[in-house]
């Protein structure tokens, strides 16, 4: 379809009822067309690149994950692969190897009394810092 | 004595005569006067209220120094007789061709009337989409491309005027112009006036065009939001919609160039703004364009802006925009942006009611572009009846459809009139 070969309207002349019609009806149909082509194309893409991707991490969770160990985590120098993903636990042990560790160098006995999850009372999954942020770019008047 | 008294009194008469003060009180210097009051209100608004300032005062400060009377017309920074069109005849009378005399407009013309240039000849609103292609993150709209479909529904505000304005007595292109100001872009309104008002006689002009868009672009916060609350019920308005997918690089890179693919082969009026707009976003997603992003969404599109807005308001000259006219513009104007936010709420309804109430239809009036502002205010209204649900990114969806739709349906009206 090509919107030129739509009979044209004098740019001085005044129009006719039908012409103001066609034009509206013309106009409406060619902006949805346009845009529910782009829908389904950008759609279709989504959905490739979601799959792929969703293929990608199946793929890399077969493999094998290496040995974490907490004094080449606590070096900085993760091994290949890391699965860096919400873990709670890992993270706790995390944190607990570097107060050991901390210990052990200061010589005073540190210790971990409690662990507790943190809820948000806006949102479960926000941190204050970013509730916040949020919160001041999105009130701007 | 006598003799050098009366040389004094005609010094000082032909002083008087030919300043800008005797024009102002001679024949229709009153409508120079309204136009100058009219600027100040405007600068008021761009400095005082901070509507819209990056235009609109440029735009009020062209309006003023256009509106300055100028005696001697060579001393004038604008001609809008230069831009008349000039005819050539054939031997039996009729019109062969017609065209605007650049050569003495560079030779005769005001500093304003150079740069009005870049207006007329449709250079500056593409670059600006340059610019706004550079600063836009399409990510809402390529993780929810439904979004497209509000955006769509926001153009009946252009399509609906455009009936207005031809019951009105507009003429095809004049209401063609009028109508663009639904779509709530400053570039592409003046895109299209330009295009559309051009060699023919029209009681309309670009400069009426441009100050009625900005103006009511400047007032989205204000014309919103009561037809947003009218449309929507207390729980339509509470509803949170999911957090968006991620949306990859390879995504963000395909996308420009599959908008600018399917809207150039479909409305090829329209691949000057979407093609620009598309050109902008490509290099900054690529990433490996960082000096072009950075001087294409600053120093270019402040450049653009500046010669923009200066040269739109020296186009408003009250002898051009002082007419009855301007008021049934300017009335059409906010029915355009009524019926446009209308639309797209109401569509919204029609999405959330399908989808069986995960769409907010708050985020329709976003459809109708005016970046980042309208999705601001859909935002604004949903906070209100929720403080907790955060509508912005989901808004934002919506409100780049627009500017793909508002220019798509550019691209129609300049091919069906012509």
């Amino acid at each position: 379809m090509h919107t030129d070969l739509i009979a044209k309207i004098a740019p001085t002349a005044n129009m006719s009822g039908e012409q103001i019609v066609s034009v509206v009806i013309t106009g409406l149909v060619v902006v949805f067309l346009v845009l529910v082509l782009l829908v389904w194309f950008v759609q279709g893409f989504g959905k490739t690149f979601t799959n792929n991707k969703n293929k990608t991490n199946t793929t890399t969770k077969n493999v094998t994950p290496p040995v974490k160990t907490s004094s080449n985590l606590i070096s900085g120098s993760l091994p290949q692969n890391f699965d860096d993903s919400n873990d709670n636990d890992e993270i706790v042990a995390v944190i607990s190897a570097v107060i050991a560790n901390m210990s052990a160098q200061d010589g005073k006995n540190y210790q971990i009394t409690s662990v507790k999850p943190h809820i948000n009372p806006l949102r479960k999954s926000r941190s204050a810092w970013a509730a916040e942020g949020l919160r001041q770019n999105t009130n701007p008047f | 004595m006598n003799e050098i008294f009366q040389m004094f009194c005609d010094t000082i008469k032909e002083i008087w005569q030919t300043s800008g003060m005797y024009a102002l009180f001679s024949d229709g210097g009153w409508k120079n006067l309204i136009m100058i009051l009219v600027s100040f209100v405007f600068m008021y608004l761009a400095i005082a209220k901070q509507f819209e300032p990056l235009l609109l005062l440029p735009i009020a400060f062209g309006m003023f120094l256009t509106n300055l009377p100028m005696i001697n017309l060579a001393d004038a920074m604008y001609h809008p007789e230069l831009f008349d069109y000039v005819y050539e005849y054939a031997a039996d009378g009729s019109v062969v061709d017609h065209y605007i005399n650049y050569g003495r407009i560079l030779k005769e013309g005001g500093l304003l009337d150079i740069l009005y240039l870049g207006v007329k000849l449709g250079l500056y609103p593409p670059l600006i989409f340059l610019g706004i292609g550079t600063m836009t993150d399409f990510s809402p709209l390529i993780a929810n491309p439904k979004s497209f479909l509000l955006g769509a529904a926001a153009q009946g505000g252009i399509f609906f005027t455009f009936i207005g304005a031809a019951v009105l007595g507009f003429s095809a292109a004049e209401s063609g112009a009028i109508a663009i100001i639904g779509g709530a872009d400053g570039p592409t309104a003046i895109y299209v006036s330009t295009k559309l008002l051009a060699g023919g006689d029209f009681k309309i002009s670009t400069g009426t065009i441009a100050l009625a868009a900005y103006t009511y672009m400047a007032l989205v916060p204000v014309i919103q939001p009561p037809i947003m609350k009218l449309l929507t019920t207390e729980k339509e308005r509470k509803i949170k919609m999911a957090t968006l997918r991620n949306v990859s690089k390879t995504e963000k890179i395909i996308f420009p160039i599959a908008v600018t693919l399917i809207v150039a082969l479909i409305v090829p009026s329209a691949a000057p703004l979407v093609g620009m707009l598309m050109l902008g976003n490509i290099i900054k997603e690529s990433g490996v364009c960082a000096r072009l992003v950075d001087t294409a969404q600053n120093s270019l599109m402040n450049i653009i802006t500046i010669f923009l807005g200066v040269s739109v308001g020296a186009t408003t000259r009250a002898d051009k925009i002082l007419n009855p006219e301007f008021a049934k513009v300017i009335a059409l104007g906010v029915f355009a942006f009524g019926i446009g936010t209308a639309s797209g709420v109401l569509f919204g309804k029609i999405m959330c009611k399908t989808s069986g109430g995960k769409v907010n239809p708050l985020i329709g009036s976003a459809g109708v572009s005016a970046v980042p502002m309208a999705a601001r205010v859909s935002q604004k209204v949903g906070s209100q009846s929720d403080p907790t649900n955060f509508l912005l990114m989901h808004a934002m969806g919506p409100n780049v459809a627009g500017v793909i739709g508002s220019a798509v349906a550019a691209g129609v009206l300049l091919s069906i009139i012509g």
